[in-house]
């Protein structure tokens, strides 16, 4: 029932979704994109958040707990999904290199 | 993750909202052009067919990730959003067996939309492999277009990758066999 009710709300909300953005230049079908419920940036991505130790945050984290890992130019960070699923989206640098983090 | 330096221009992503076939389509502020996450590539606006460069990455559980990088920092509670970060929001998600927004997905015979899939590319042909599969396996080898690949299974942080015979690196998606297969209808899922 919610999945039906989840999607009628994105066929209502398709229309406005779509009006914000340009698409006189695109790869798929627009009439396929539509609105997944939150505006946009109704879901905030994050911009060169701060980090912790692993000590720091072995009192938030438990051991089985799931993870985004990654590593770059020796550099490693983990990105708790729990965090993730709030914000889906990290925008940051490391040595120089910027990347983004997606979930 | 991916690199946000495209073509010498650094770009900042944000949420679009939208979906495109049970996709996330993420936007760059700097062109506001959208980008398909599981094909990482811009599909409409400016930047329309521009790719993303990958580095590697693993989803694994925090007790893994700081045996293999004791010297990992990690992203803080304190965002400067106030959310519940005590619990997952998707989290009874995670355990519903039918998928959200996949209207596009008709499961075949014995196929389980939520199965975790490694979505792989080779130029323009794709195959999707059971997570669980590849990791009871630990190494699964196959030939995706013109290419003979191996999927390698990391235990010790739970990271898959893949190489072609010609030791090129491929880095997979991993997904929901149901939102690869919105994207790739042609595509089978791997079967030994």
């Amino acid at each position: 029932m919610r999945t039906v009710l989840i999607s009628l709300l994105a066929l209502l909300l398709a229309p406005t979704a779509q009006a914000d953005w340009d698409f006189t230049k695109s790869s798929i079908p627009v009439e396929q994109i539509l609105g997944g419920g939150p505006p946009r940036d109704g879901i905030p991505a994050l911009f060169d958040p701060d980090y912790i130790s692993a000590h720091e945050a072995d009192a938030f984290l438990e051991p089985e707990e799931r993870v985004l890992g990654l590593t770059l130019e020796g550099v490693s960070r983990a990105y708790p999904i729990r965090i993730m699923s709030w914000h889906e989206l990290v925008n940051d640098d490391i040595e120089g290199i910027p990347y983004f983090v997606s979930w | 993750m991916y690199a946000r330096k495209v073509d010498g221009r650094t770009y900042t992503f944000g949420v679009s909202g939208l979906l495109y076939r049970s996709n996330v389509l993420m936007y760059d502020h700097q062109t506001e052009s959208l980008w398909l996450q599981v094909k990482r590539r811009a599909v409409t606006g400016p930047m329309n067919g521009t790719k993303l460069k990958t580095f590697p990455s693993a989803i694994t559980t925090w007790k893994k990730w700081k045996k293999k990088h004791p010297d990992t920092t990690v992203l803080s509670f304190k965002t400067g959003y106030s959310r519940d970060y005590s619990r997952d929001p998707y989290e009874s998600y995670y355990r519903e067996r039918r998928g959200m927004f996949r209207s596009f997905f008709t499961p075949g015979p014995g196929e389980e939309e939520k199965e975790v899939v490694a979505g792989v590319e080779v130029g323009d042909s794709a195959r999707a492999y059971p997570v669980e599969l590849v990791r009871r396996r630990k190494k699964v080898t196959d030939t995706v277009g013109d290419k003979k690949i191996t999927i390698f299974y990391d235990d010790s942080t739970d990271r898959i990758s893949v190489r072609t015979e010609k030791g090129e690196e491929i880095e997979p998606i991993v997904v929901y066999w149901f939102v690869w297969k919105g994207i790739h209808p042609e595509t089978e899922l791997f079967k030994p």
